[in-house]
């Protein structure tokens, strides 16, 4: 696997591979992406995996349990801080 | 959207290597209704195998992050579609995960309800604004009178296919358009075509440049946000049994505006929303990088 880290100065951000701007440099700190083929965990076709995390209290909290039996959308976003 | 989610009996959640106490703070913030998952230990991301391993554990505060995604699944949990882009700015729209798991329930277009004798044509954005990095449809509708067809690919040698293209423009990224399954279509001379009957939706995702964001001198930049105008043109040519139309060419303007992504932030003057205390949830991310070195002098002891 290889690290995109295509970047180009723009007054104080920095332009990645597709254009876009950030103040982060690509290839540092949290701009690591892939160039190519990556790990994108299981297939079309494969059950989801159990997902037990944390809600917003702390709390305990099952995606199997909490959408009973209704389609489901997951989302692994990067972070809510940054 | 996450209202029409829910009517249509499908759930959305959102998990991250946060805490949940910045996952509070970031719903608080920006009145989130779906769940926000935490997963400060990464195991559910380890345990999808997209753990994002080229950041090293010394860089603890964003050790742990996934390449980020999404998966839809259908009612009995198995995944119906997957989304991951290369780079972490793009992202799917609501619209593009929400017919990923309704398929084929959703979008259905009215058929034309008065006789037509020519090929309509009907172009809108599939949500209510473009935002920088967010992916969402250029839907092109084509009507097509009874008895004519359109072509999709292959097409005999001479015949123009049916496909879109898209100006060249400032800051505007188009993805591959996708399109509907053609139906075989068989002439007298026993050749089969591969066309489009009816009515024939074209999705094209697209998204825009640009972004609202602080550098890190204090740079503010809103680049490509605010009004703008998508120009495309939808190449086609229409046929009946006997006889094939000139190819057509119809351009058209979808008028667009281009709204800042609501992300985290650190309670930068410009960001739009409630303030969250993002310094202070920073603060707690870069903190795991001395906890976690406490833990491994324990372990050592």
């Amino acid at each position: 696997m290889e690290l995109q880290d295509h970047a180009e100065e723009a007054g104080a951000f920095w332009r990645d591979a597709d254009g876009f701007l950030s103040p982060v440099r690509p290839g540092v700190g949290p701009r690591r992406d892939p160039v190519g083929d990556f790990p994108t965990g299981p297939a079309v076709g494969e059950r989801l995996p159990a997902v037990v995390a944390l809600d917003t209290a702390g709390q305990r909290f099952e995606i199997e349990v909490d959408r009973a039996g209704q389609a489901a959308i997951v989302v692994f976003h990067r972070s809510a801080v940054w | 959207m996450y209202q029409a989610m829910r009517e249509a009996g499908v759930r959305l959640y959102a998990i991250s290597y946060d805490d949940p106490e910045a996952l509070a703070d970031f719903a608080d913030a920006h009145e989130i209704e779906y769940p926000l998952l935490a997963d400060p230990e990464s195991a559910v991301i380890r345990a999808f195998g997209i753990l994002n391993t080229f950041v090293p554990e010394e860089e603890a505060e964003y050790h742990g992050m996934p390449f980020p995604g999404a998966y839809v699944t259908d009612d009995d949990g198995t995944i119906v579609a997957k989304f991951f882009e290369n780079n972490q700015i793009f992202r799917p729209g609501p619209e593009r995960l929400l017919r990923a798991a309704l398929g084929e329930q959703v979008e259905v277009p009215e058929p034309a309800t008065v006789a037509i004798e020519q090929v309509e044509v009907r172009a809108f954005l599939d949500g209510p604004h473009l935002v920088p990095g967010l992916v969402r449809d250029l839907v092109i509708e084509l009507s097509v009178p009874e008895g004519q067809h359109l072509y999709g690919e292959p097409v005999p040698a001479g015949l123009v296919p049916t496909h879109v293209t898209f100006d060249e423009e400032d800051g505007l990224v188009v993805k591959a358009t996708e399109f509907p399954p053609t139906t075989p279509h068989r002439l007298a001379t026993g050749e089969e075509l591969h066309v489009f009957e009816g009515a024939v939706v074209l999705r094209t995702p697209i998204t825009v440049l640009g972004g609202h964001g602080r550098g890190l001198d204090g740079t503010e930049s809103t680049l490509g946000l605010g009004p703008r105008v998508v120009r495309a043109t939808v190449h086609f040519q229409s046929c009946d049994d006997h006889a094939c139309g000139l190819p057509e060419r119809v351009p058209f303007e979808v008028p667009v505006t281009v709204e800042p992504a609501i992300i985290g932030d650190f309670g930068g003057p410009s960001m739009r929303g409630k303030k969250m205390h993002g310094g202070r949830h920073m603060r707690r991310l870069l903190a795991r990088r001395d906890s976690d070195h406490e833990t491994d002098e324990e372990n050592r002891a």
